[in-house]
């Protein structure tokens, strides 16, 4: 097997083994594992990829595990890619696809940064792991906690949706609620961390994590025969997830799997906490936000670590970053399960919103090849819809009474 | 006295200390100057950019309020206050 070659600081380029490292001891930037492209191209091919495991755990060599022996795997990734040709055609869009990440074990895409961090963690022999959270990372990280055998400390904002919380704690970990925003859990779990040598997944084992998220990019080129997209749109919390998406395509280009990276990279927060989306509108460095207000809490990180790293690819790639509100965020969600029958969380329909608003804006040519990225289950978050629909049509038990409730609503004009 | 927290990275930098106590009092560009003067040229070089600016990963917190919520490096402390400095790493 390949080995990862060394952590690189993204800002100052200094080199480091690799080992339990956090930020860069330079300058504190953060790091990024890098591969021997070279030897890996040697070794694995397109068609050596297609027989292997219907998990991320295909592209073994690009991620940065030693031994195959420390992977933790329940299995997630190589979830499917829906070609959405309701959604297309509702928006007037010719070649639409859904990248659908609600059907990971623990029902979002932080099943790939947790397997890989919690796997790493296990690596380094550290004896207890656990994050901060604004939801979906906790039952990722508990879930993998749990089949590791190792002890799971979880720091969420308290005013989390009880329903992620309890997505979470059936798996046993230990939970902190922090009477606080996400950035507060976030500096606490900081400070946890550097006590008590546990590895939180998204802070210290941070430059680990990340890598896990960018097989969304290697399985999308995949599955379209290895080819990439020409947009792609993708939820933005701190940005971790936008800026992994484009550096896999930029090692699939590497290794010559695909010809160039020349896909639109657009990101897209609630309008509730959208540091980024506000810089890209205001050509502005990140201003953080100190009290983030959104139904849409999983997206809900006013002060996004990576946020200056996913304006630039945002930039550069001249994709665009959006921020639709709460209400559109909802239309979005029903959109989506009422076009294509995928019933995603709030942060899909932040994604399928935008998509919506840069069509009817001209923004998007009806002609690209789109894909948006769906990266959590709706069930994970009823809340936001409680009230949102009419009450069934009641009636009595017997026929007559039914069809009576049936004939009302055709003269309703239901479906 | 006020109390101040580094971590990990920055820890490295404070002679490897997890936290310590000054007598001071002032503002958080005096109180980085202030821990300059306890820790030397090292940790100069590493808290401050070559435009002598706090570096942009460093974030910086009073009493648990990041202080660009506040008066950056304006921000007064006062006796008995928790300062601490984290490299900025986060992600949901
Ligand atoms: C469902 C979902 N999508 C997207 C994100 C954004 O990821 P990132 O924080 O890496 O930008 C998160 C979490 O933060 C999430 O829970
Ligand atoms: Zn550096």
């Amino acid at each position: 097997m390949t080995k990862p070659s060394k952590l690189v600081c993204k800002e100052c380029g200094e080199e480091y083994p690799v080992e339990l490292r956090t930020a860069c001891e330079i300058c504190f930037g953060p790091l990024d594992v890098q591969y021997d492209y070279e030897a890996i191209g040697k070794q694995v091919t397109k068609e050596k990829i297609a027989g292997r495991e219907k998990t991320l755990w295909r592209y073994i060599e690009l991620l940065p595990i030693e031994n195959r022996n420390n992977i933790v795997n329940l299995h997630p990734g190589f979830t499917p890619l829906k070609k959405a040709d309701q959604l297309a055609k509702k928006l007037g869009l010719r070649e639409l696809y859904v990248k659908d990440d609600t059907v990971n074990p623990t029902y979002s895409f932080k099943d790939r940064p947790s397997s890989v961090a919690v796997s790493k963690s296990v690596e380094f022999g550290l004896e207890a792991v656990g994050c901060a959270s604004t939801g979906n990372l906790a039952g990722a990280t508990a879930a993998h906690a749990a089949k590791a055998g190792l002890p799971c400390y979880i720091f969420i904002p308290a005013d989390l949706e009880q329903s992620k919380v309890l997505s979470a704690q059936i798996y046993g970990p230990n939970i902190i609620a922090v009477e606080g925003t996400y950035d507060d859990a976030n500096r606490i779990a900081n400070l946890a961390a550097n006590k008590y040598k546990w590895g939180l997944v998204n802070i210290n084992i941070r430059p680990y994590y990340t890598e896990g998220s960018k097989t969304l990019a290697y399985e999308v080129c995949e599955q379209l025969g290895w080819q990439t997209p020409d947009r792609v749109i993708i939820p933005l919390g701190s940005g971790a997830l936008l800026c992994a998406i484009n550096k896999g395509f930029n090692e699939l280009v590497k290794l010559g799997f695909v010809y160039e990276n020349k896909v639109k990279i657009c990101g897209s927060q609630p309008d509730g906490c959208a540091p980024i989306a506000n810089a890209y509108d205001g050509k502005s460095d990140i201003i953080p936000i100190e009290k983030p207000t959104s139904i849409v809490k999983s997206l809900a990180i006013g002060d996004p670590a990576s946020g200056p790293e996913a304006l630039k690819i945002i930039n550069e790639s001249r994709g665009f970053a959006d921020s639709p509100n709460d209400l559109e965020v909802v239309e979005g969600q029903k959109l989506l399960a009422r076009t294509e029958g995928i019933f995603a969380e709030p942060a899909g329909g932040v994604v399928i919103a935008a998509l919506k608003r840069k069509v009817e804006a001209g923004e998007i040519d009806k002609n690209e090849r789109v894909v948006v990225y769906i990266t959590g289950n709706g069930l994970k978050t009823p809340d936001v819809l409680f009230g949102k629909f009419p009450e069934p049509t009641r009636a009595k038990p017997n026929f007559e009474d039914v069809d009576r409730a049936i004939t009302e609503l055709k003269r309703k004009g239901s479906k | 006295m006020v109390k101040v927290r580094f971590s990990s990275a920055i820890q490295a930098a404070a002679n490897n200390e997890i936290e310590t106590t000054v007598e001071f009092h002032g503002n958080v560009e005096a109180l980085l100057k202030k821990l300059v003067e306890k820790y030397g040229e090292n940790f100069k070089k590493r808290i401050y950019d070559d435009q002598g600016k706090p570096r942009r990963f460093i974030n910086i917190y009073v009493n648990g309020k990041d202080v660009r919520f506040v008066k950056q490096l304006n921000t007064e402390i006062k006796a008995g206050d928790v300062i601490d400095l984290i490299p900025a790493v986060s992600g949901g």
